[in-house]
This record gives C-alpha cells, structure tokens and sequence, in this order.
C-alpha cells in the first residue's frame, strides 16, 4: 500500500512538472531582437538627418563635438563634422557605410572607414591610440515619440545622443550655428557668480580656434575651482571648520544660440554659498549684457541663479 | 489489489507510468518553423556579389571589409577600411595568392580538385582593418594570423597598389606558413640549422648580418616560426635570380644555412601539403609580373 502512495506521489510531481510550460513573452527571444533591430533601423531612416552628440575618450578629455549623419539608405550613411575646419584633404571619404546588428545589445556600427566618423579613433598622428573615439554603439533606448536615441560608446562607455536635425537648419547651416556660439565667447576665465556671490572660478587654456585640434578641443574644457568649509576636528578633537579647495574638470559641448552643456550634470560638493551643496548645472546660454563685462553664461537648467561672467 | 501487484512488480508498474508521462510530454513538436530569424540581413552591394562569386563560391573563404572593431584586438584602437581599397586588395589577394595556389596545385589530373589545398588549409576569413595596429612602443604591426582561422590585414587605407602589392602577396604568404607549420609542423632539424642564432624579441636592435647568419632578414631571427614564415614569403615572391644574389651575399656559411632551410621546406611541403615550391615560386612571380593587369575597380567578372 506504501509503494501505490509512492507511485501516486511520483505521478503527481512529474504532472505538476509537464503542466509547467508557459511563456512570459509572445514570441521568441530571436523574433524580439529581430524586432528591435527593426525598430532602431525605422527610427533612423525616419528621423533620417540625426544631430549627434559625441565624445571621445573615456574620460571625455577633448569635449564634445558634433556631428549630423544622415542615414540615407539600408547601407549608407553621410557625415558633416563640427571639426571639418582643421581637417584638409580634398578626397577625404564622408559618405560610408553603417550597420544595425546585434552584439550584446542592439548596436549601431559605422562600419567602413569615414574620415570624419573615425577621426577619433584613427591611431598615428594622435597618438597610438588616436585620441580614443568610438564608432561602434550600443542602442540603449529610443525615445516612445522616436526623437531621441541613446547610445553609449563600447570602448569608452561614453553617453551619446542623436536627436533629428531640425527643419529650419541644412547640416551646414547647423554646424555653423554650433561653431558660432563657440566664437561668440572669447574668454579664456570666468567668475563663477551664485546668487549674485563669486564663489570661484572657471578656467580654459584656449578659446575656440577653429583651425586647429588642439586648440578647439582646449576650449571645451574648463577647469572649476571654488572653496566651501566644512565642519571637522582638530589635533586636540576639537570641532573646527576647514577650508576645501574644489578644482574639477569640465567637459562641454556647444549648440546653436550660445549654448554650452555640460557632459553630465555637476553636482556642488559643499555650501560654497548657501544650500549649494548638491544643487547640479549642467546647461548654459551666453547672454549679452548692456556692456561686454555685463555678458554672462547663465545656468538656465539650476534652482540656483548660476552665472558664468567676466 | 494484492492480486494486481502480483501480476505487475512495483518496479514495472513504476516504468510503465513513467512511459506514459514521456509520451504525454513528448507531444510539443515543433511547428516547423525556426524561432531563429536571419538578424543580419542587410542590403548587399556589387562589392559583396563579386565577392560571393570569387571568395565564398570557390574557396569558402570570408572577406570581411566591414570590421566589427569587437573582432579586433581591443589593446589597439583601430579604424575601418574605405571599400575602394577594400576592393583593390580583394583584387590583389585573389589574383596573387589564392588563384596562383590554384594554378599551382593544378596538375593535369581531371581527378584532382585545382582549389583543394586553398580550400582545406588557407584561412576561413580575411579580416580588413583600415589602419595599423600601433603599440605603446610605436611598433606597427602590418597583419596577423589568428588560430588558423583567420588573417588580419592591417593598414588596408594606407595601401598603394603600385609600391605595397607584392608586400601584401608577401605577407599572405607569410601568415599562412605559420597556419600550415600549425597543421603539420616543420621538422625540427629546421631549427636546428640557426638555433643559437634566434633572438626573442631583441631582433629589432639586431645588426645587419642577418643573411651571413643564415637568415633572409632580421624579423626572421626572431623565431624558428618567423623564420620559416620569412623564408617562404620572400621565396614565393622573388625570382632564381634574387635568390641566387642574396645566396652570393650570404656568403658561404650563411648561404649554406638558407639552402639547407629551403630544402626541408620544400620538402615539408611536398610531404605534407603535396605542393610544389618551385611551382607555386613560378606561378607567384608570373603573377606579380601581371599585377598591372589587373581590372581594379570592375565588379561584373
């Protein structure tokens, strides 16, 4: 009688097991990435004319550029680059070919040679690493209005972003909009202003000529130093407050009308003015004011009134 | 149920229920169509049909030009390739290496498969990377061989038809005795002959006495590998008369050391691979000669 219990228990198990079968998705997992492939190849040939805001280098050493590529069949893409203006060669390859594949995720790959898509990456003259630039991404989202791509580099990690030309610009017309608003602001050091205090400073090596890689790649970074004090003890375990000296690096991309971005948002480190501390900045837009010592970067993304002046 | 147990022992009971159950299980068959869906689809080019003619039909061989950089090697930072010198060494590769294979391993015999020894030992994919590879040292590395599998070639935007063809030929040639002393080593009396004279990685700031040491340059000192490869490549690519010069500088040592190497090479590719050296010399050196026949920009043959 033992056993009939043994062998009805046995059935019971191996029926739960059989009845196990059901599926999360409604369709295979090849089908799903066939799709979003799909999505990610509608998406660009819709949008069709793409903004792309790219940084080489995993520490984002050389700013942000931009560039628009335009996707112009299943195979083809054509590049306009921010930094055309000191590169030379008259027979320089802009229009290649580009792929939507899958790796590890969804991938976007500029996958034969353009001289502008691979100019960061292109080791000899830059050094053996060139200066560092992707050209093979990750798809990381589409945005649901189909406006907006992310992506990160596979070799930097770096965040870049495509968002569609829009109508009132030609790419040219674009990038001299871009390069414009860097060489409206000629100032190499700047007072940093929060709610009417100067609480430090902002610093660049080079304003942005646009000749000359070095020199354009100096203007987009910025070095900011400002102090805070913060409570502490003492030798003797009293409390006291010390004086923390703050100089961090900056990386900025420029866009039409005078803006300056940051890479990410900056995050305050402590009460160099009240509440300060963690309040973020990240976008800015050159403002001219009654005279030129009036003209001012102003924070337009902060709860804090940040200003940027001579 | 006493009764039914002793007609049924526990066990076989046990094995018939279980039967059941695996029929009932086995009743998800397959619809017939694959879950797997072709995800790579995409537009090919002439490029890519002049390729399926030339390279997959015949040979079986991949011509990669459109690098995923996450096959490359990820210590470098390397770029593409454009496709007009993508096509010129497609071009190259197939009249210079693989159809002079062919017309060397061709013998008359109707029963003899001409692309056989291309099919079965030359590597599966060719891999185009638009720049070199350079290290922290500043060393440019022109190609290299992976696991017999396949063969990088470097530097592919840089490439002048007119100065770097037989560099390229060379190179092929060079890679490709390393993938066939993989499939069936060289006897070890090649190493033998110069074994004192291998320097490792020093061979850069080696002297110039490479050919009186018994060697055809100085990268060849720095393996018996490299200097088989370096020995077959230069061989492939230079005519009687070339050899008979560098024999002459060489002097009467070194020049005996590069003819006993050359002997058991081509005695190792005679036993091992059924090829002809001297042949396939010929038929590389002809070839090089017609380099500038060579239609380099039509797709339709």
């Amino acid at each position: 009688m033992k056993k009939i219990f043994v062998i009805l228990a046995l059935c019971a198990a191996l029926q739960i097991s059989c009845n196990k079968e059901s599926f999360i998705f409604d369709r295979s997992a090849s089908e799903r990435i066939v799709q979003t492939l799909d999505d990610y190849r509608s998406a660009l040939m819709d949008g069709r004319t793409w903004v792309m805001e790219y940084y080489p280098d995993p520490d984002q050493s050389y700013g942000g550029w931009i560039y628009i590529v335009e996707f112009r069949d299943e195979l083809t893409v054509k590049a306009w680059f921010e930094g055309s203006t000191f590169m030379s060669g008259s027979n320089l390859t802009l229009e290649s070919e580009y792929a939507i594949d899958f790796s590890t995720g969804p991938m976007l790959r500029f996958s034969t040679n353009n001289d502008y898509l691979h100019y960061f990456a292109l080791p000899g003259t830059n050094g053996y690493q060139g200066l560092r630039g992707d050209y093979e991404f990750t798809l990381m989202s589409l945005s649901p209005m189909r406006d907006r791509i992310e992506l990160r580099g596979i070799k930097t990690g770096n965040r870049i972003t495509m968002s569609p030309l829009s109508d009132e610009y030609t790419p040219e017309s674009y990038l001299t909009a871009v390069r414009n608003s860097q060489l409206a602001v000629n100032r190499k050091l700047l007072k940093v202003i929060v709610n009417d205090q100067q609480i430090g400073t902002i610093e660049r090596t080079s304003t942005a000529y646009l000749y000359d890689f070095a020199e354009f790649a100096a203007s987009k970074r910025w070095t900011l130093r400002y102090s805070y004090e913060q409570p502490a003890f003492d030798e003797q375990g009293l409390p006291i407050f010390e004086t923390v000296e703050v100089s961090d690096f900056l990386s900025v991309i420029h866009l039409p009308g005078s803006v300056m971005k940051l890479y990410e948002p900056y995050i305050f480190k402590g009460d160099a003015a009240p509440f300060l501390k963690d309040q973020t900045m990240r976008e800015f837009e050159w403002r001219l004011g009654v005279t030129s010592a009036d003209d001012s970067y102003t924070c337009t993304d902060s709860f804090m009134e940040i200003k940027f002046v001579p | 149920m006493t009764h039914i147990m002793k007609c049924i022992s526990g066990y076989s009971f046990i094995f018939l229920l279980l039967g059941a159950f695996f029929v009932s299980c086995s009743k998800d068959e397959p619809s017939g169509k694959s879950i797997f869906v072709d995800a790579d689809e995409q537009s090919r080019s002439e490029f890519d049909k002049w390729l399926e003619r030339h390279y997959i039909e015949p040979y079986n061989i991949l011509f990669e030009y459109r690098m995923p950089d996450r096959q490359t090697n990820f210590g470098y930072w390397v770029t593409p390739p454009t496709i007009d010198k993508s096509i010129e060494i497609a071009k190259l590769i197939r009249f210079g290496t693989l159809d002079a294979m062919t017309e060397m391993y061709a013998n008359g015999d109707p029963q003899r498969d001409p692309t056989l020894f291309a099919k079965m030992y030359f590597p599966k994919v060719l891999f185009m990377v638009g720049s070199f590879e350079i290290s922290n040292t500043g060393a440019v590395a022109l190609g290299s061989a992976e696991n017999g599998l396949q063969i990088n070639i470097l530097g592919v935007n840089f490439f002048d038809r007119n100065t770097r063809s037989v560099d390229i030929i060379g190179l092929l040639a060079h890679e490709f005795t390393h993938i066939l002393a993989g499939t069936r080593p060289v006897t070890t009396e090649f190493k033998a002959i110069c074994e004192k004279d291998y320097v490792g990685d020093t061979w850069t700031s080696a002297g110039n006495d490479y050919l009186q040491l018994g060697f055809l340059s100085n990268y060849g000192r720095k393996s018996d590998g490299e200097d088989l490869a370096e020995l077959v490549a230069s061989y492939l690519t230079h005519d009687q008369a070339w050899w008979d010069g560098q024999m002459a500088l060489a002097g009467a040592s070194g020049s005996a050391k590069l003819e006993e190497k050359l002997s058991i090479t081509m005695a190792w590719l005679d036993s091992g691979f059924d090829v002809d050296m001297a042949k396939w010399r010929d038929v590389t050196v002809r070839r090089i000669s017609e380099i500038g026949s060579i239609d380099w920009q039509n797709l339709d043959d």
